[in-house]
């Protein structure tokens, strides 16, 4: 488990990421033109390329605000947020919607309440190629 | 992703742009007519994202562009702008045809005249021209800042005082002519400001209408003129052509028509060459109110041509081209009035319009821009705004500057009338017309062109969709064209066209209540006439105008290609450019696209195709194919989807294969066909042949005088009315395709006129004329296979009628004079006189005839007995007077005229009346009555005069266009 501090809409949150659960996709996406030619071909409409994170998520047990903050910003009904991912060896930073997410109540540890297994994707709003 | 991006605006300036994903939805809808039947609007439908909801307020008909990338997917015009969400926009624009559509189009006759000139007028005027006859026909003076015309010939009985609006000049300097639209204010400012500045050649002009002379140019303040002098009397100089610098002469010698003058004004070499003669000037500063520019320089020329009608008025005020930019304008004081920019907008034919603006005064349009071509004439208007005079719009403006035409189609001539309609109609008649498509230039701005059948591309079969279809075409059976002809016909009457009795003080437009009218015959009681076209004119005030109708006639042309039941037919019958010119060209070019096209209907992916190219494609079932894409509606995703039509199998004639030239054969004799005629792809060769007219009847007698009973009233004795016209020759109407290199023909003659009648009932028919024949040795040709046309058949390129049935009697022409008769009321005789018979083809008319002296008794009693009345007159002969009373006896009345004169022969009376029927004869005066009587007894009644042989009817011919 690694301690990863993550940033969205420019707030940094105090969150474990589970190591290995980051995953990156990619979609092209086509257009209502895609089809196909008279000699078979196919044509296709490309409307842009379009990439999507998903990771894992665990609090930080000595910060279980900073995940409670996490939670309420990504369940808030806002059209997207900012996110930042490594890209290559670079960093890719677009809008990003989240449809859903569950996690699980783990009952009271140290007067605390915990929360585990918390899985979200960043999927992009619009191409970003 | 694509890069795509829509501006709205011009490109330098836009209001809004918009780029890839600020576009939800684009679709474009292109369409082109090859035969022209139809003239689409092209349509952009987009949907973008915008933040400022001030596009909501973009003005009606914003340019607006849509890119893909480089290439301009088209240019449109906005029209609705809707929005659909808080920063979502809904954008419809049209093409420039979807604009002009809104706007009326007054139309015109055309003889002869260019394609891109008619074309300009359509979408750059509303058609009313200015009066062509205006200077040629009134006395026109001119002043700083005021026209004064007298004696206009559209309006006798008024003086009127206008500032010159425009003014050019008829054929006589190679330079283009402008137009400076002036009000009260502003133009004498201008016309001081102007004559301190820098003007080309400007025109011709005769000072105070004395002395014709050629304004090449003012600078500093001085007229720089090439003049011929008829006010010097001295023997060196008089009639010479004087180049004038200020108050230095030059002679240069006694012009001949066609002489060239080349003027190149160096006034910083402080000279001017002529025909390479340096001239010294020299500058003067008196006027100098603005600084002088560096002048380019250039030859300028002009042709001397003693023909030509000279404008008149003062040169100061008429020609002015100066230079665009702001300028002050100062009154004749000096005093500062205003600022105003004057713009110059140039076109590459020589088209140049300017629009002096006065800023100063914000709610008042003292600017009015009009563009006319070199060789037309001025148009006058008052000081206030003009609603009726037609305002170029920035869009109209903008669009005549980037219009553009195929070398080919430029000069393609246009004979013919268009009526009184929106301008996108006028334009879709001047293209079924001549064949002519409109497409686009790589800037979206309309090019007129003829298909060209080379392939202008290839659509690649990885382009092509998948799908498809392909129709052929329905089975036509017959394809008709109607020709029309528009004819002046001379022995029509006059009509009212147009009557306003409430008035209006500004100027409006009038509407023709018969159309087309002939320009040439227009004449105002009491309207004011500022301008006018064949349809309609721009007047002021009260009244009526007078003219005559165009005689139209139609003939139709068919080409037969099946004989199937379910086969349909075509026909192009209000298409009223078409012409004997251009008619047969239509047909071939209808048969070719409704005989053999076949339509694809597929999708592409799009890159740069353009309407009206041709291109090489597989059709839906894989065969090579060339195709003019026609139609597609582009849908804008990542890439450009083209639902699309094209035609196949579509090989129209070449553009330009219509007769360009026409000859009237007359008599006997021996035509060769011109070499000209197997230099086209099609040779042939439209011949009429127009046979002999019939004489016209002769008329008929008179009625013989009444006798009264005593004091009683009698009717008047009438006068015979004119014989019947005679008919036209037989008119037969013919192509000859590869036409043999030599023909003989021989012309009809004309029918000889009835003979003269002493009935009144009855009178006698004209003689048929003979035919007329027309052979290559193998094939004959004669007038008998043709038919009679009342209304003959018209010479497109002239005008003129032939073969049409003569109607001259129809408007009272020939008519016999009514005898004098008396009408008794109240124990009080009234005498009516003998009435003029009328002559008919200018032949003389007579008058009625006296009558005698009443009886007065010896004792003084009141008279008893009256006079004779007076015979009716008749053509060629007075009617006779009746006789005096007597004691015992009233007079008799005189014999009515004979009909003794007969009218001319149509082709003598008229050169150009080929095959026209003969004039009736006339009638025979009306017998006077005997006079009335209380006591005594009745003199006898004067006899009707016999009516008058008719006219021989006019010779055949055979017009032949070629």
């Amino acid at each position: 488990m690694a301690t990863t501090k993550i940033t969205v809409d420019g707030t940094e949150y105090n969150i474990r990421m589970k190591f290995e659960t980051l995953h990156r996709a990619f979609e092209i996406i086509e257009g209502p033109n895609s089809g196909t030619a008279i000699n078979g071909r196919t044509i296709r409409d490309i409307i842009g390329t379009r990439y999507s994170y998903q990771i894992d998520i665990e609090p930080d047990p000595a910060d279980p605000e900073s995940y409670d903050a996490f939670y309420e910003m990504i369940t808030s009904p806002e059209d997207s947020h900012t996110v930042s991912f490594p890209y290559g060896q670079e960093t890719i930073t677009f809008d990003a919607l989240i449809e859903s997410g569950n996690d699980k109540y783990m009952g009271i540890v140290g007067s605390r309440k915990r929360w585990s297994g918390l899985s979200i994707v960043f999927k992009a709003m619009e191409p970003q190629r | 992703m694509k890069l795509y991006q829509i501006i709205i605006g011009e490109i330098e300036e836009p209001l809004f742009s918009f780029m890839n994903n600020e576009i939800k939805e684009c679709n474009i809808e292109s369409e082109v007519d090859l035969i022209g039947n139809e003239l689409t609007v092209d349509t952009a439908e987009f949907e973008v994202v915008c933040n400022d909801d001030g596009i909501r307020m973009t003005p009606y008909a914003t340019p607006i562009r849509i890119f893909n990338q480089d290439v301009l997917l088209g240019k449109f015009y906005s029209t609705e702008i809707e929005r659909i969400k808080t920063n979502a926009y809904k954008v419809k624009s049209v093409s420039a045809i979807g604009i002009l559509q809104h706007e009326t189009f007054y139309g015109g006759m055309y003889n002869g005249k260019s394609f891109d000139s008619v074309m300009r007028q359509i979408i750059g005027s509303n058609g009313l021209q200015p009066y062509s006859g205006y200077y040629r026909k009134s006395r026109m003076t001119a002043s700083r800042g005021q026209a004064h015309c007298l004696g206009n010939e559209l309006n006798s009985s008024q003086d009127n005082y206008y500032p010159v609006l425009s003014a050019t000049m008829k054929s006589r300097v190679k330079a283009s002519f402008k137009i400076i639209a002036l009000d009260r204010t502003t133009l004498p400012a201008l016309v001081n400001l102007l004559a301190g500045y820098k003007l080309y050649i400007l025109g011709c002009s005769t000072a105070n209408g004395e002395s014709d002379s050629v304004v090449l140019a003012h600078r500093y303040g001085m007229y720089l003129n090439v003049k011929k002098n008829t006010s010097d009397t001295s023997r060196a100089a008089y009639g010479q052509m004087v180049f004038e610098y200020g108050n230095q002469s030059y002679n240069l010698g006694i012009p001949t028509d066609g002489t060239t003058y080349e003027v190149d004004i160096n006034p910083s070499a402080g000279k001017a060459t002529i025909n390479g003669v340096d001239y010294a000037i020299t500058k003067s500063t008196s006027n100098n109110r603005i600084p002088i520019h560096a002048y380019a320089g250039g030859v300028q020329s002009l042709t001397y041509d003693s023909t030509k009608q000279y404008v008149r008025g003062n040169p100061s005020i008429q020609y002015v081209e100066a230079e665009y930019g702001e300028y002050k304008i100062f009154d004749e004081n000096g005093n500062l009035q205003c600022d105003a920019v004057l713009v110059r907008n140039e076109y590459e034919d020589g088209y140049c319009a300017y629009d002096l603006t006065n800023e100063l005064e914000e709610n008042r349009k003292n600017s009015l821009t009009r563009t006319l071509e070199p060789n037309e004439d001025i148009t006058i208007a008052d000081g206030d705004e003009h609603p009726a005079f037609h305002r170029q719009t920035a869009l109209e403006e903008e669009i005549l500057q980037s219009v553009s035409f195929a070398d080919n189609v430029s000069n393609l001539n246009v004979y013919g009338w268009i009526k009184i309609c929106s301008k996108r109609d006028a334009i879709q008649t001047l293209l079924i017309s001549q064949g002519v498509i409109i497409r686009k230039t790589e800037d979206g701005e309309l090019l007129f062109a003829a298909p060209i059948m080379d392939e202008e591309g290839t659509i690649q079969d990885s382009r092509i969709y998948d799908g498809g279809s392909v129709t052929y075409p329905e089975v036509v059976n017959t394809i008709e064209v109607t020709e029309h002809g528009y004819g002046n016909d001379t022995t029509k009457a006059v009509e009212e066209v147009y009557v306003n009795t409430t008035g209006a003080s500004k100027p409006y437009i009038a509407e023709f209540k018969t159309l087309p009218v002939v320009e040439d015959t227009l004449v105002a009681d009491n309207l004011v006439v500022c301008c006018h076209n064949c349809n309609a004119a721009v007047v002021k005030g009260t009244g009526k105008l007078n003219g005559r109708a165009y005689e139209h006639s139609e003939s139709k042309i068919k080409r037969i290609l099946n004989n199937l039941p379910s086969g349909k037919s075509i026909s192009v019958s209000d298409a009223t450019l078409v012409t004997m010119q251009n008619s047969e060209v239509l047909l071939d070019r209808l048969e070719a696209y409704y005989g053999f096209a076949s339509r694809i209907k597929m999708a592409f992916v799009a890159h740069d195709e353009k309407c009206g190219a041709m291109y090489h494609c597989k059709n839906p079932y894989n065969e090579e194919k060339s195709a003019f894409l026609v139609r597609k509606t582009e849908q804008v995703s990542g890439i450009i989807k083209a639902d699309s039509e094209l035609i196949t199998d579509y090989d129209p004639p070449e553009i330009g294969e219509g007769y360009q030239n026409y000859v009237i054969l007359s008599g006997t004799g021996t035509w060769e066909t011109p070499a000209s005629v197997y230099e086209k792809e099609h040779p042939r060769i439209r011949v009429i042949l127009i046979g002999g007219g019939s004489g016209g009847a002769g008329g008929f007698a008179g009625e013989d005088g009444a006798v009264p009973s005593g004091a009683t009233s009698v009717q008047a004795a009438k006068g015979g009315s004119a014989g019947e016209g005679g008919a036209g020759g037989n008119i037969f109407n013919l192509t000859i395709d590869n036409p043999a290199t030599e023909f003989n023909y021989a012309c009809g003659v004309g029918g000889a006129g009835g003979d003269i009648s002493t009935s009144t009932e009855e009178n006698n028919p004209g003689v048929d004329g003979t035919d007329t024949t027309f052979s290559d040795g193998s094939n004959s040709y004669s007038s008998a296979s043709g038919e009679r046309f009342e209304k003959g058949i018209t010479n497109f390129f002239t005008g003129d009628i032939y073969g049409k049935k003569n109607t001259a009697e129809i408007n009272g022409a020939g008519k016999g004079g009514d005898g004098g008769y008396y009408v008794v009321q109240n124990q009080r005789s009234y005498y009516t006189k003998a009435s003029w018979g009328i002559g008919i083809a200018n032949i003389l008319s007579c008058s009625g005839g006296n009558p005698g002296e009443k009886h007065y008794p010896s004792d003084g009693s009141p008279v008893f007995l009256s006079a004779g009345a007076g015979g009716g007159g008749a053509a060629g002969q007075q009617g006779g007077d009746g006789t005096s009373a007597t004691s015992s006896k009233s007079g008799s009345g005189g014999n009515g005229g004979n009909a003794i004169e007969t009218p001319r022969k149509a082709t003598v009376y008229n050169r150009k009346y080929y095959g026209y029927g003969g004039f009736g004869g006339c009638g025979g005066g009306g017998g006077g009555a005997a006079g009335i009587y209380v006591t005594g007894s009745a003199g006898v009644a004067g006899h009707g005069g016999y009516g008058g042989h008719g006219g021989d009817g006019g010779d055949g011919c055979i017009v032949i266009y070629y």
